[in-house]
């Protein structure tokens, strides 16, 4: 008898549930498909192509389920990236160039698959499981959360658990490694007005193991970073702390721009806000802070602008140089002080009209609802550059 | 201990203040259930979003509440 891999029968379990589940009738409302193309390209000549297709069905009044395959192909440029910061680009753990210049193409698949559980107007659930590979990195993560209506729906309390499993093997590892994190979160979403609704949350991070990726090296003892492409005396493998707890508060505020003047720039709209405040016991804070913009041009096209703004504190480990009595050795340009800056602006046209409100007729019952493209531009103040581009369609049946 | 307590004084006096908000009726939710006052209506976008921020940044993790209601029916 043959012998079936465990990656086989995973790929093989969701892609018969997404089956499953496009296949059941009859149809209600949120029943949705989109299919997504991405491109992230760096200024060191990285470009990670992404493309994301989901599947949102509802299978009764109180049940929906969720279906999500997302694939990044990481491409590093020809010239490779010369040293200095590796860019890990949209993958969970490969860089396209390790500390020291050698790049590599990396592919990362990753798997969602859940469902939504109304009990009886009592309790909601939701249940999904992630799954992530690539060249040497998996990752799995079952998530359970519950929500709770009250006064009239205009409290909804939601509290969650994660369990995060991370399987690490990256090329300077002598070997494998795994890392474990539960993560915890809290919140309650308020309607403030019929125009504003407001969402407080609160969660609580907990990583042990390998804390490390295994794909840099970390020179010391006056070595140079550029020299730094195996391991020797004086090229050691990164060394962090066995466990990491975080913290984070999140503030965010929807609201409906209704006011006359200004060329109807505030009607027909709405108005977002969010704020992050991040820490951590290895000494990072972090702020953020988003805006975004939503305008009606027409009843069938919204325009889309926002700005997010984001510093962080370095950890309390990190140093310009290292010496090998350095107990914690890090080059992860993750952990540095710095700020970004995320500038966008994304397009949405409904492809409905009169006589075909759903969109425009495919095939059967499906139907292309609204199409879709962004463009972001990314900067970091250590000098990484970032052109983000979307395209997306969505679907209804 | 003390704590405790006050994460308790917290959570009851969150209650207090949140059930003394005005209860907008399911009919005056129009605009909170329109797409563009959805906390997550692309939620796949958000998420390719978070994790490419997650891959740069070192906070990475811990984005925010996950299935909170919008408050419309």
């Amino acid at each position: 008898m043959a012998v079936i891999k465990k990656p086989t029968l995973r790929y093989g379990f969701v892609l018969a549930f997404a089956f499953i589940i496009s296949s059941i009738k009859p149809a209600y409302a949120e029943d949705y498909s989109v299919l997504q193309g991405y491109t992230h390209a760096f200024n060191n000549s990285v470009t990670v192509y992404s493309t994301v297709f989901a599947l949102n069905k509802d299978v009764s009044l109180d049940t929906s389920t969720y279906f999500k395959y997302n694939i990044d192909m990481i491409n590093p440029g020809s010239s490779g990236d010369g040293g200095g910061d590796s860019v890990k680009a949209t993958s969970g753990a490969s860089s396209a160039s390790t500390a020291g210049g050698s790049s590599a193409k990396d592919t990362r698949h990753a798997l969602t698959a859940g469902f939504s559980h109304n009990f009886s107007n009592i309790i909601g659930l939701d249940a999904y499981y992630d799954y992530s590979k690539e060249r040497d990195y998996t990752s799995n993560t079952p998530t359970i959360s519950l929500k709770k209506d009250l006064f009239d729906k205009n409290t909804t309390l939601t509290a969650g658990y994660s369990r995060n499993t991370d399987k690490i093997s990256g090329q300077f590892l002598d070997q494998r490694g795994e890392r474990k994190t539960d993560n915890y979160f809290v919140g309650v979403t308020q309607v403030i007005s019929p125009e504003t609704v407001a969402q407080l949350g609160y969660s609580k991070n907990i990583s042990y193991g390998l804390e490390s990726e295994g794909i840099r090296l970390v020179p010391i003892d006056g070595a140079l970073a550029s020299s730094c492409t195996a391991k020797s005396a004086t090229c050691v493998n990164e060394k962090f702390p066995g466990s990491r707890q975080r913290k984070a508060y999140i503030f965010n505020v929807n609201h409906w721009l209704a006011h006359e003047g200004f060329g109807d720039l505030f009607k027909r709209g709405s108005f977002k806000l969010g704020l992050r405040y991040y820490e951590d016991d290895w000494g990072i804070t972090s702020h953020t802070s988003e805006f975004e913009y939503n305008k009606y041009l027409s009843d069938d096209t919204v325009l889309r602008l926002g700005y997010r703004y984001y510093t962080q504190s370095k950890a309390y480990f990190v140093k310009d140089t290292y010496v090998s009595s350095d107990y914690f050795k890090v080059s992860s340009p993750q952990l540095e002080e710095f700020d970004t800056h995320l500038t966008g602006i994304k397009l949405i046209r409904r492809l409905g009209n009169d006589t075909s409100p759903e969109g425009s007729r495919l095939f059967s019952d499906v139907f292309a609802s609204s199409i879709e493209g962004k463009y972001e531009f990314y900067n970091e103040s250590t000098g990484v550059v970032a052109h983000i581009v979307m395209a997306g369609l969505r679907f209804t049946f | 201990m003390k704590k405790k307590a006050v994460w308790l004084l917290a959570a009851v006096s969150l209650g207090a203040a949140l059930s003394g908000c005005a209860r907008v009726k399911p009919w005056e939710r129009e605009y909170l259930a329109d797409p563009i006052m959805q906390f997550d209506y692309n939620k796949e976008e958000k998420s390719v979003k978070e994790h490419f921020l997650g891959t740069r940044e070192g906070s990475t993790g811990s984005f925010g509440v996950s299935g909170g209601g919008c408050g419309c029916n």
